[in-house]
C-alpha cells in the first residue's frame, strides 16, 4: 500500500488547494477498494508490480490532478493563430534581417573581423539572443493582455468594417503612382533632361563620367523604362491585371535581368576625375564607387530574378487558369480588355 | 493513421454519451470504483482521470450528492443521482433519442 500512498500524495501535490484533502481522501480509497477487490478475486495480496500496472492504469499523476484543474491559458485557441503569425513577422521583419546583416558584414568586411578577434565575432550573437527573447516576451505580453481582455474585443466590431474581399488581380493606384513618377525622373534624368551630380556633373572638386561604353546600353534602359512607365500610367486607369499586361510586365523584368546581367560584365562603369588640378584621374575612389555598382547591379539582378520575375510568372499562370467569376467581371468593369 | 483518426472520432463521440451513461448509472449509490466497474460492465469504459473529475464537476453542477460513508470498514464517497439530476438525466435522454431518431430519418432518407 505504500506504493498508494506515494501515488496520492503526489497527485494531491498539484490538486487545486479548497479540494485537495477531499479529492486525496476518495483516490486513494478507491485505489484500495480496487485492490482489495482484486486481492479477493485472484486469492492472494498484489505485489508491487501488480499495484503499479493498476497505478499506470490510472495515469501519471501530473495528468491526473490536472484533470481537476479549469482550464487555464496564456493564449487561448482564438487568439493564438493571430499570435503565431504576428510571431512570424517579427522574426521575418526584425530578428531574421538583423541576423543577415551581421552575418554580412562578418563575411564582407575584413576591419570588422579585424576588430572581433576569435571569438569576441561572436559577441553580437548575445545582444541578438536579447532581442530574440525581448520581442517573443513583449509579444506574448501583449497577446496574453489581449486574452484577459477578449471578451470586449471580439464584442466590438462592425461587419462593415471587414476588409474588401481581396483580388490578387488588382493593382494598387498608389503603387502604380509611384511607378509612374520614379520612372519618368529616371527617363528625364536618362536622357540628360534632368541633371544629378552622378550623371555628368561636379561633386566637390570630382568630376563623376561615366565609361565610353556606357552608351552601348542607353537605348535599351531607356526602352525598358520607357515601357515600364507606359504600363504603369495604363494600370493607374485600368488598375487591374489582364494577360497581355502581364506579359509586357514580365517581358520588361526579364529584359531589366538581362541589361542587369550583361552591365555586370562590362564594368567599370564610371571614372571620377579631379578638376583642381584639372585631369588627374582618382583611382582608388573610382574602384571604390565601381565596386558598389556592381553590388548594386548584382543586387538588382539576382532580387528582380528571385522576386520579380517570379511573381510575373505566378501571376500569369494565376491568370491563365483561374476562371471568370461575377465578381472579378464586376471589379474591373466588364469588358475592359487590355 | 486511420485507426488513430476512429479513435479520436469515436473518443468525441463517446465524451458526451459519458455524462449520460454516469448520471443513468448513478441512479443507483455507487462510489468511484464499483460505478468505473458498472460502466465498464455496460460497455462504457472510462479511465480514472476522466470518471473522478467529472463526477466532481456533476457534483458542482448540483446534478449528483454525495457523503462519505463507511462500507467494509472503510470510508468511501458515495455518489447519487440528485432531484435536478434526475430532471436533467430524463431531458438529456429525450435529446439523445431525438439525436437518434433524426440520424435514422437522415440514413434512410
Amino acid at each position: 500500500m505504500d506504493l498508494i500512498d506515494r501515488y496520492v500524495q503526489r497527485v494531491r501535490f498539484f490538486l487545486p488547494k479548497p479540494q485537495r484533502d477531499d479529492i486525496a481522501r476518495e483516490l486513494a480509497a478507491d485505489l484500495r477498494a480496487e485492490v482489495q477487490d482484486q486481492e479477493a478475486a485472484l486469492g492472494h495480496p498484489l505485489g508491487a508490480g501488480e499495484i503499479s500496472g493498476i497505478l499506470k492504469r490510472w495515469g501519471h499523476p501530473i495528468l491526473v490532478s490536472g484533470r481537476y484543474q479549469t482550464e487555464r491559458y496564456l493564449i487561448g485557441p482564438a487568439l493564438f493563430p493571430v499570435y503565431w503569425f504576428v510571431l512570424k513577422l517579427v522574426t521575418l521583419c526584425y530578428l531574421l534581417p538583423w541576423l543577415l546583416v551581421w552575418i554580412g558584414i562578418m563575411i564582407l568586411s575584413p576591419d570588422y573581423r579585424a576588430a572581433h578577434q576569435g571569438i569576441a565575432v561572436l559577441q553580437p550573437l548575445g545582444t541578438w539572443w536579447s532581442l530574440v527573447m525581448g520581442a517573443i516576451g513583449i509579444t506574448t505580453l501583449v497577446f496574453a493582455v489581449l486574452e484577459r481582455s477578449q471578451a470586449r474585443l471580439f464584442e466590438r466590431w462592425d461587419p462593415q468594417g471587414l476588409p474588401a474581399v481581396a483580388n490578387k488581380n488588382a493593382i494598387s493606384r498608389f503603387s502604380s503612382v509611384v511607378e509612374v513618377v520614379v520612372g519618368s525622373l529616371f527617363v528625364l534624368w536618362w536622357t540628360g533632361y534632368l541633371q544629378f551630380p552622378v550623371r555628368t556633373g561636379h561633386e566637390g572638386d570630382l568630376e563623376v563620367t561615366f565609361t565610353a561604353w556606357f552608351a552601348a546600353f542607353f537605348w535599351p534602359v531607356l526602352a525598358q523604362s520607357a515601357v515600364n512607365v507606359l504600363l504603369s500610367c495604363t494600370s493607374l486607369f485600368r488598375p487591374w491585371w489582364t494577360i497581355p499586361r502581364a506579359l509586357v510586365r514580365l517581358g520588361t523584368n526579364v529584359a531589366a535581368v538581362v541589361i542587369a546581367a550583361l552591365m555586370l560584365r562590362a564594368g567599370p562603369w564610371i571614372e571620377i576625375r579631379h578638376l583642381n588640378p584639372p585631369g588627374a584621374a582618382s583611382d582608388g575612389l573610382a574602384r571604390l564607387a565601381n565596386s558598389g555598382i556592381y553590388w548594386l547591379f548584382l543586387g538588382i539582378g539576382v532580387v528582380s530574378f528571385l522576386v520579380v520575375v517570379f511573381e510575373d510568372v505566378r501571376r500569369l499562370h494565376r491568370l491563365f487558369t483561374e476562371q471568370p467569376s461575377a465578381e472579378s467581371g464586376r471589379a474591373r468593369g466588364d469588358g475592359a480588355a487590355a | 493513421m486511420e485507426v488513430t483518426l476512429f479513435d479520436n472520432l469515436r473518443l468525441e463521440l463517446r465524451r458526451g454519451s459519458l455524462v449520460l451513461g454516469v448520471l443513468a448509472a448513478l441512479r443507483k449509490e455507487r462510489y468511484g470504483y464499483t460505478l468505473r466497474k458498472t460502466l465498464t460492465e455496460h460497455g462504457l469504459e472510462v479511465d480514472e482521470s476522466t470518471l473522478y473529475p467529472l463526477l466532481r464537476r456533476l457534483e458542482t453542477q448540483g446534478l449528483l450528492s454525495s457523503e462519505w460513508r463507511e462500507e467494509d470498514r472503510r470510508n468511501k464517497r458515495f455518489y447519487r443521482l440528485s432531484k435536478d439530476g434526475k430532471a436533467m438525466l430524463s431531458r438529456l435522454l429525450d435529446e439523445w433519442r431525438a439525436i437518434g431518431l433524426s440520424l435514422d430519418n437522415i440514413l434512410g432518407a
